[in-house]
C-alpha cells in the first residue's frame, strides 16, 4: 500500500477573496473534511460555499455560520464553518494560517481539516486539538507550500531589503 | 461537475441560493450585533421560532417581499442592485452585498446621486501624496480629518529605496510621535504594502 500523500486544494468553484482563501486538507482517514463536504446534501453544501464565500470576501463572524476562536489560548487559530442539515449540525473544523508570510504576508487561509456532527452549541475541545495538531504537522505545511510557495522573484532573491539596513 | 467557473455559473436557481444566503447572512450579522435571537425576530415578525430557523439555515428561494419583511423587523432597508462587473457570463460568482453597503458607507451614505458625486475624495483619484516633500505612491485606502490613511507601494527602484529609506529611517516608522505611523507592516520587504499613517494638507494632494 503506497504511503499517504497529505495534499492542500484549494476549494473549487468558489470566488476567493483577494485577501482570503479556503481549501481542504486531504489524504489522510482523519482529514474527512473534503469528503463530507462532497456528500453533503445539495442545499447544505451550497450554504456552506455560501458560508466560504461570506468569510473569503472579508466578512466578520457570524456565530450561527463560522467563526475562529480567538478568545482561546490554546487553539486561538482553529476555524469552524456550520450548517444544519434536516437537524443535524455539520462542522467542519480547519485552522488560520498564512502561506506566504514573505510575498504576501496579508493572505489568510483557512485550512479545513475535519468533519463533526454535533447537535449541541459547544465545541468539542477533542476536535480543535486534532485540527492543532495538523496545524503543526510538517506534513500539512509542505502540502500548503505546493499550493503556496512563497517564493520572492528573481531579482529579489539575496538582495538585502533597504528597510532593514 | 466540471471544476472550472462559479457554482451559480449553470443555474439561475443557484445564483439566487447564493445571494439569498449572502442577504440572511447580512440578518445573522445584525442580530449578532443588537443580541436578538431567532425567537425574538420570530416574535417580531408574528411567526414561529422553527419557521425562522428554516428561512435562516436553509435560505434557499426568498420573495421579495420576504426579505422586506425580515429587514424592516430589523430596522434595515433592503436595495435590489443589479450591476456589471465585467463577467457576463458569471464565471466568479456574486460580489458580496457587504461590498456595496460598505462602499456607500465610505461616501458617507450619500442619498442621491449629486450627493455622490459632491463627495471630496475620490479614493481612485489619488494615487500620489506629497509627505516630507517627497511623492509618495500609493493607494488611499481610508481618510479621516486630517489624516490620510495610504498603503504605500515600496520603491522597485534602487536610488528610490535608498531615497526613501533617507525619509523613512527605520526608526522613524515607531516613533508615536512622527509624523507618519505605520499601522500595519512596520519594516515592509520590497514589494509589499506598508500602511501609513500620514497627517496632510488638503493642497498637498496631487490629483
Amino acid at each position: 500500500m503506497p504511503p499517504e500523500v497529505i495534499k492542500f486544494r484549494l476549494v473549487p468553484r468558489v470566488r476567493q477573496g483577494s485577501r482570503r482563501a479556503v481549501g481542504f486538507l486531504e489524504g489522510h482517514q482523519e482529514l474527512d473534511a473534503a469528503e463530507k463536504f462532497d456528500n453533503l446534501g445539495p442545499n447544505c453544501k451550497k450554504f456552506v460555499l455560501a458560508s466560504m464565500e461570506e468569510w473569503a470576501s472579508g466578512g466578520k463572524d457570524i456565530t450561527t455560520r463560522f467563526h475562529g476562536f480567538p478568545n482561546d489560548r490554546e487553539y486561538q487559530l482553529s476555524f469552524v464553518f456550520k450548517a444544519k442539515e434536516k437537524r443535524l449540525g455539520h462542522r467542519f473544523y480547519g485552522y488560520l494560517y498564512q502561506p506566504e508570510p514573505m510575498t504576501n504576508p496579508r493572505l489568510q487561509i483557512c485550512v479545513l481539516c475535519i468533519h463533526a456532527l454535533k447537535d449541541e452549541a459547544e465545541t468539542d475541545r477533542a476536535e480543535l486539538k486534532r485540527v492543532d495538531d495538523w496545524r503543526k504537522s510538517d506534513a500539512a505545511q509542505v502540502a500548503i507550500r505546493v499550493e503556496y510557495p512563497d517564493k520572492k522573484k528573481d531579482d529579489e532573491k539575496g538582495r538585502l531589503l533597504p528597510w532593514k539596513t | 461537475m466540471e471544476n472550472v467557473g462559479h457554482w451559480t455559473q449553470q443555474s439561475i436557481g443557484d445564483f439566487v441560493y447564493s445571494i439569498s444566503a449572502s442577504f440572511t447572512a447580512q440578518l445573522e450579522r445584525r442580530m449578532q450585533q443588537k443580541e436578538i435571537s431567532r425567537s425574538d425576530l420570530a416574535a417580531k415578525l408574528n411567526k414561529t421560532t422553527g419557521r425562522v430557523s428554516q428561512v435562516l439555515n436553509d435560505p434557499g428561494n426568498l420573495s421579495l417581499r420576504l426579505l422586506v419583511e425580515y429587514a424592516r423587523s430589523l430596522g434595515l432597508k433592503v436595495s435590489v442592485v443589479a450591476y456589471d462587473d465585467d463577467d457576463p457570463d458569471n464565471t466568479k460568482g456574486p460580489i458580496s452585498p457587504e461590498v456595496f453597503v460598505k462602499s456607500w458607507e465610505k461616501l458617507n451614505r450619500p442619498i442621491d446621486l449629486f450627493e455622490v458625486d459632491e463627495t471630496p475624495l475620490q479614493i481612485a483619484e489619488v494615487p500620489t501624496i506629497r509627505y516630507n516633500a517627497l511623492n509618495i505612491q500609493g493607494q488611499v485606502f481610508n481618510r479621516t480629518k486630517g489624516s490620510i490613511y495610504v498603503s504605500l507601494l515600496a520603491p522597485k527602484k534602487s536610488e528610490d529605496r535608498a531615497r526613501k529609506q533617507d525619509h523613512f529611517p527605520s526608526h522613524d516608522w515607531k516613533k508615536p510621535d512622527a509624523q507618519a505611523q505605520p499601522l500595519g507592516i512596520p519594516n515592509p520587504p520590497i514589494n509589499q504594502t506598508a500602511v501609513l499613517q500620514a497627517t496632510i494638507l488638503n493642497k498637498e494632494v496631487a490629483a
